[in-house]
């Protein structure tokens, strides 16, 4: 569904990303962990297009094959089925609920039976959306935000979601309640690239995960293989056997 | 000073409003959604006045025939500016927009200058005769300018309310990379806001040239005000713009009862002034 290799970004001077190399299969949900500032957050933006790629190449397999991404502007990778959601949400605050969902699923041209499935979908997955579409989205709670960050992509039919931090600010049972509506993203067909503080819950979710210094994938293996080896998790993550133990 | 007085300069104060409120609310959209302050925005109401007047002599015999055209022909101008040179200086930083803006300005008005010559050219009223409002007589085309005016104002409006791409023009103000991120073509929005900003100051051209005559400098004389029009309703707001606009109708309407008309003027800068000191972020802020 989506291959990156060697992909480079600077702000400015600073080399921020330095060869990232990942893929994603279909329906696939697969972690993209690391300490704070390694550019894990960078390598999804490049992804979408907001930051300028360097060097290197992203692509996503379309009906018609793989398609060369690189260097088109963020909305024709939107078309082209890539699904953002960024750190913080960023819903238009001043947009109804229903706006919000309209911004993207317009550009679809649906026909009315199938922008209802859309809708359909998204509620589906998040039922307590349906009853908040003419309330304005600054006025949603935190977990009302991330469902809707997450619908408004949804209801575009997505072949892959980049998914950034979902779980920041929710409560523990909010964000495991998140955590299993990316599972279940997954079991749709849908690649998923998960970017979370959380590690822990990060692998508990998905069955792969790469990991990152310094602007590059250091290490990649299998969840269940990662969570066996605390030494790497440490060295890695900075999470510690405590941590882990804990409930 | 009379009720009938004050009825009569209320009525005035509407109708110069409504005209303001046209060229501040494209001002604001564009201001707000593009961060593009542009101020050659008081040439395209000059275009359309000098429009409307162009279709009359060449002999299209109607006001409201000449209406259309006129606003077809600077929302052509709109776009091709946009195409052309607007193009190359969006996300440049402020002073290269200004300036290049207010260079397209002065091109526009010296050109216009060298054509048409700097005299007023008078327009007969496209509706003649006078309207009994209560105790006073008024005349009927101010009336029309107030209802042309609001039923304009108020369909773009809905517009951007409902339409698709007022969605989009909201959300690419309020958010824009997400926006993009989410699929929304953010340069044809902006071409979209292009094309309505243009209609809507030639709009207002078209209705005030019968009322003020029609001159190269008449776009210049009302752009800084509608600039502060719009800071008073709050940069991006498009209510916030009317509104302000018809303020400053009003205030300028109703000094002229007891002040000389530059004095008028120089009341109505005050009173923005004093708005700006007290809410320096709009009469109802930057919401959108």
């Amino acid at each position: 569904m989506l291959r990156v290799t060697d992909l480079h970004v600077f702000y400015g001077k600073s080399h921020i990303l330095r060869g990232v190399d990942l893929e994603l299969a279909a329906g696939e949900v697969v972690a993209l962990l690391g300490r704070n500032g390694v550019g894990k957050s960078t390598t999804l933006k490049a992804l979408i297009g907001l930051v300028p790629a360097h060097q290197g190449s992203v692509r996503v397999r379309t009906d018609a094959g793989w398609q060369e991404v690189t260097r088109l502007p963020p909305w024709e990778r939107a078309a082209l089925g890539l699904g953002y959601v960024p750190e913080e949400r960023r819903i238009f605050p001043h947009l109804t609920v229903g706006e919000n969902l309209r911004v993207g699923l317009d550009r679809l041209r649906l026909a009315g039976a199938e922008r209802r499935h859309a809708l359909q979908r998204a509620f589906d997955l998040f039922p307590a959306l349906a009853d908040h579409l003419h309330r304005p989205g600054r006025v949603l709670s935190g977990g009302q935000q991330q469902m809707l960050a997450l619908a408004r992509v949804l209801v575009l039919r997505p072949r892959v979601i980049l998914l950034d931090e979902p779980s920041q600010g929710l409560s523990p049972l909010l964000a495991e309640a998140m955590m299993e509506a990316v599972a279940r993203l997954g079991g749709e067909g849908i690649g998923v690239l998960l970017v979370e503080q959380n590690a822990l819950a990060a692998l508990d979710t998905c069955r792969r995960a790469y990991i990152m210094d310094k602007g590059r994938i250091c290490h990649h293996d299998e969840a269940v293989a990662l969570r066996a080896d605390p030494v790497a998790m440490e060295r890695m993550l900075g999470v510690t056997a405590d941590e882990e133990a804990a409930p | 000073m009379s009720g009938e007085v004050l009825l009569l300069q209320l009525a005035n104060g509407l109708s110069f409003g409504v005209i303001f409120a046209l060229i501040a609310s494209g001002i604001t959209l564009m201001w707000g959604i593009m961060d593009f302050i542009n101020i050659a925005h008081g040439e395209l109401y000059m275009l359309g006045a000098y429009g409307v007047w162009l279709w009359l002599v060449i002999g299209v015999g109607d006001f409201w025939l000449a209406l259309p055209l006129a606003v077809m022909g600077v929302l052509g101008l709109g776009l091709a500016l946009r195409g052309t040179v607007l193009r190359r200086i969006f996300d440049r930083p402020p002073l290269h927009t200004l300036l290049a803006t207010y260079g397209i300005a002065l091109i526009l008005q010296q050109g216009v200058l060298a054509i048409f010559g700097p005299f007023t050219k008078e327009l007969a009223l496209p509706v003649g005769g006078l309207v009994s409002l209560g105790p006073v007589r008024y005349p009927a085309y101010r009336l029309v300018v107030i209802g042309v005016g609001l039923v304009i104002i108020v369909g773009a409006w809905i517009l951007i309310q409902r339409s698709t791409y007022g969605i989009w023009i909201r959300a690419v103000a309020q958010d824009r990379a997400m926006a993009a991120a989410l699929g929304v073509p953010v340069p044809r929005v902006y071409t979209v806001v292009m094309a309505l900003a243009s209609a809507l100051a030639a709009v207002g051209g078209v209705l005030a040239a019968p009322l003020f005559g029609v001159s190269p400098t008449m776009g210049g004389e009302i752009i800084l005000l509608a600039f502060i029009v719009v800071m008073i309703g709050g940069l991006g707001n498009y209510v916030g713009s009317v509104i302000g606009g018809v303020l400053i109708g009003e205030v300028i309407a109703l000094g002229a009862i007891w002040l000389q008309p530059t004095e008028a003027y120089l009341g109505a800068l005050g009173v923005l002034l004093a708005l700006l000191l007290l809410r320096p972020a709009g009469l109802l802020r930057a919401a959108r």
